[in-house]
């Protein structure tokens, strides 16, 4: 018996043994298997789980640098684990590194997001989310009412569909019936202030509404576009497209609140016109619908992998429409609201944008692209409770334009 | 009391007192209360069981062994008949676990019957009579843990006494689990499509296993630290997944260290069945044989479980996991165990 029971004992010890085997190779191995990898990060908020996985300081920018961003806890972090885990290894990204630098150190210490993109190819060459933080990036996942900007929507949108109205813009607003609440222009409150009576835009067309931003003008356009047209509008723009966050070359709009609710009406659409309302955007989506003015209608996929071929996501304005608009948004910087963000010898074409809260805390809005003639960057800049979108926004949207000036990107 | 295996007491002392501080350190994140009694009341009842039981009363407990198949059957009927389910498992009102009292019973039916040393036919018979509805009872309760776990032991006990029966019995034990795992169904098939790979559905059957393993590769080598791993991201850390809170806070160092003291137990364990069968005392030895077999497979299964070695099967880990029945009969069987290496 006594060899027997050796022979368990033995067995026993070398099951134990297995056991310590067994630990060590999940400790060995788990790390390098990207699935598990990819479980840990999604399902674990354990403070230590960035330091068993493996270095993600692998990640370059477009120039082979290495991306200081790619840091765990940088806002790129997701972004970054969704690359590589798809393709298996180091990504090429399409970031600039120093764009990028300038981009955060002109959000530093501000809520909010910049997205800086090329309309002719979708490749981003900056994403700041300010501040950093693991689980939310404002840049692609932050919903905001879009304000004034979306102006630049509608305006392409109604000439698409053939519609260039002149419209009555009393100082005294406008609303499309006695239900619903007025809506006026900021000059309004801009005039009282200084005891003077403001007369009113008075009949204008639509280049000089864009360019003054007229509430009036654009609550009017989109009561007479009509909720069909508006909606088949989004639907061609995809602004509506449902909530995906990214694949291996591509990053795909988050929709969520956008467009007219269901069971919407036309009136519905007058404070929608304007940015407000039930509409929300992401930073990344405004930042879309304005390369898409700047390409000349075309939107391309936005894409954080330099290999990624460019795709084409939507064809949402015909050619003479997209013209017509960058037009106007020229005009909006040289003579009107995006006067902040003029930089002589950059043709700058942008639109500002002021979106209420409702807890008077405005979020500041500035979208805009250069030069005129052939864009190569579109710059998107929202900063949270910033104000005036001229005031908070546009001077970061300069200091951006700048540096890319300074990299040579308008070369 | 130092006529009894001083290692053996120290090993099993040890393994109580980290599964108490444990449960305490545990209960701190997920607050939960309970675990003083059984962990009291499992030592006072262990001390007792150590001094009553000597070599020479082995014999007595033997003698019980048709008393101890009957309270076995009686458990499993009892669990059929009026038990609940909870997490997957039977459970008596009161969520008291009847199946490590059964262990128990079927060690001591088994070493009874086997008591004169050798395998005849009749106690072949004998043991196919007991172990056979036994089974059966457990089978339809669904709890192939507690049916591996009883398979084992009883292979094991047959194996002390006999080289010839001994290998025959793990031989057919073997078969029938491959034959369960070629043909799996149910529950099981879950359990088995997870141990192949717990990544295939990660947020679904295999998301238990991987919060645990996400735990076990978080400690790494050393560990996060005393009290620095984070427990309320596993599931039932306090009694099946008890392992990965061990090995986040201690890492493979501490884990190594724990498996090494329950190493010694199974090694003392065995030496002092070894020393009972050379003195003639073949009960004691097969009682003492079978304890060991029945502790080391719960703690095989159990952490074998949790690193996906072997399917998971929900066993606690003995001394380590809450859980008051499974707590007392462990600190009873150890009680039987050390009162066994008795030496006058």
């Amino acid at each position: 018996m006594k060899v027997r029971l050796s022979i368990l004992g033995l067995a026993l010890l070398a099951a134990l043994a297995g056991l310590a085997v067994a630990h060590a190779r999940w400790i060995v191995n788990a790390p390098r298997d990207p699935r598990f990898v990819r479980f840990m990060r999604r399902n674990n908020l354990r403070a230590n789980a960035n330091e068993v996985i493996p270095d993600r300081g692998t990640s370059v920018d477009r120039h082979g640098r290495p991306l200081s961003v790619a840091e765990p806890g940088s806002t790129f972090q997701k972004v970054l684990d969704e690359l590589q885990l798809a393709s298996g290894e180091p990504v090429r990204l399409t970031i600039d590194a120093d764009l990028q630098a300038k981009a955060e150190s002109l959000m530093d210490g501000k809520f909010g997001a910049v997205v800086v993109l090329e309309p002719s190819s979708g490749r981003v060459r900056a994403l700041v989310s300010a501040p950093h933080a693991a689980y939310l990036n404002r840049a692609l996942n932050g919903l905001y009412p879009p304000g004034s900007t979306f102006k630049v929507f509608m305006a392409a949108a109604a000439l698409s569909a053939g519609e260039d109205p002149v419209f009555d813009c009393p100082a005294a607003g406008w609303r499309p019936n006695r239900s619903t609440p007025r809506i006026r222009d900021a000059e309004v409150s801009e005039y009282a202030r200084r005891r003077k009576m403001w007369k009113g835009f008075g009949r204008i067309g639509m280049a000089e509404a864009l360019v003054h931003s007229a509430n009036t003008y654009f609550a009017q356009l989109g009561y007479n576009l009509g909720a069909e047209a508006f909606d088949s509008a989004v639907a061609a723009a995809r602004l509506r497209d449902s909530a995906t966050v990214l694949s291996a070359s591509t990053i795909e709009l988050t929709g969520a609140a956008c467009g007219v609710p269901e069971g919407g009406s036309a009136s519905m659409l007058a404070p929608i016109a304007i940015g407000q309302g039930a509409l929300q955007l992401s930073p990344l989506a405004v930042a879309l619908m304005t390369a898409g003015v700047a390409d000349d209608g075309l939107i391309l996929s936005p894409t954080l992998s330099e290999a990624a071929q460019p795709r084409l996501r939507a064809r949402p304005f015909t050619f003479a429409a997209a013209q017509r608009v960058k037009k106007m948004m020229r005009a909006a910087v040289r003579r009107g609201t995006g006067r902040a963000c003029d930089i002589a010898g950059l043709d700058v074409c942008g639109k500002t944008g002021t979106a209420q809260t409702g807890n008077g805390e405005d979020h500041a809005w500035f979208t805009c692209f250069a030069p005129e003639a052939a864009p190569r960057l579109a710059v998107t800049v929202l900063v949270e409770g910033g104000g005036f979108g001229a005031k908070a926004a546009a001077p970061i949207a300069r200091g951006i334009l700048l540096e890319a000036q300074r990299l040579g990107y308008f070369k | 009391m130092m006529r009894r295996d001083g290692w053996l007491l120290a090993a099993a002392c040890a393994l109580a007192a980290v599964g108490f501080f444990l449960q305490i350190r545990i209960a701190e994140a997920v607050p939960r209360f309970g675990f003083f009694l059984p962990y009291a009341l499992g030592a006072v009842c262990g001390v007792t069981v150590m001094f009553a039981v000597t070599g020479e009363r082995a014999a007595m407990l033997t003698r019980m062994r048709w008393i101890a198949l009957a309270v076995a059957l009686a458990l499993m009927a009892a669990l059929i008949f009026f038990g609940r389910r909870y997490r997957g498992g039977l459970y008596l009102p009161g969520r008291i676990n009847p199946s490590e009292l059964v262990k128990l019973c079927m060690v001591l039916f088994a070493a009874g019957t086997l008591a004169e040393g050798r395998v005849t036919l009749r106690r072949l018979l004998e043991l196919a009579a007991g172990y056979g509805p036994v089974a059966l009872a457990v089978a339809l309760a669904g709890d192939f843990g507690l049916l591996a776990q009883l398979a084992v032991t009883g292979a094991a006990i047959l194996f002390a006494v006999s080289w010839f029966w001994g290998t025959a019995a793990f031989a057919g034990l073997a078969g029938g689990v491959a034959l369960m795992f070629a043909r799996p169904s149910g529950h099981l098939a879950t359990r088995l499509a997870v141990w192949r790979d717990p990544l295939a559905d990660a947020s679904g059957a295999g998301w238990q296993t991987l919060q645990g393993l996400t735990a076990v590769v978080s400690g790494g080598w050393s560990g996060v630290g005393a009290k620095l791993g984070d427990v309320r991201n596993v599931p039932i850390v306090a009694s099946d997944f008890v392992y990965t809170a061990l090995a986040e806070d201690w890492g493979l160092v501490g884990c190594a260290a724990i498996l090494s003291l329950y190493g010694v137990v199974f090694v003392r364990g065995l030496m002092a069945s070894s020393r009972l069968s050379q003195d003639g005392n073949t009960e004691g030895a097969l009682i003492a044989a079978g304890l060991v077999a029945s502790l080391a497979v719960q703690v095989l299964m159990n952490v074998g479980g949790v690193l996906n070695a072997v399917p998971m099967t929900g066993i606690p880990l003995p001394l380590l996991s809450l859980g008051g029945s499974s707590l007392m009969v462990t600190m009873i069987s150890l009680g039987i165990l050390l009162g066994l290496t008795r030496k006058d």
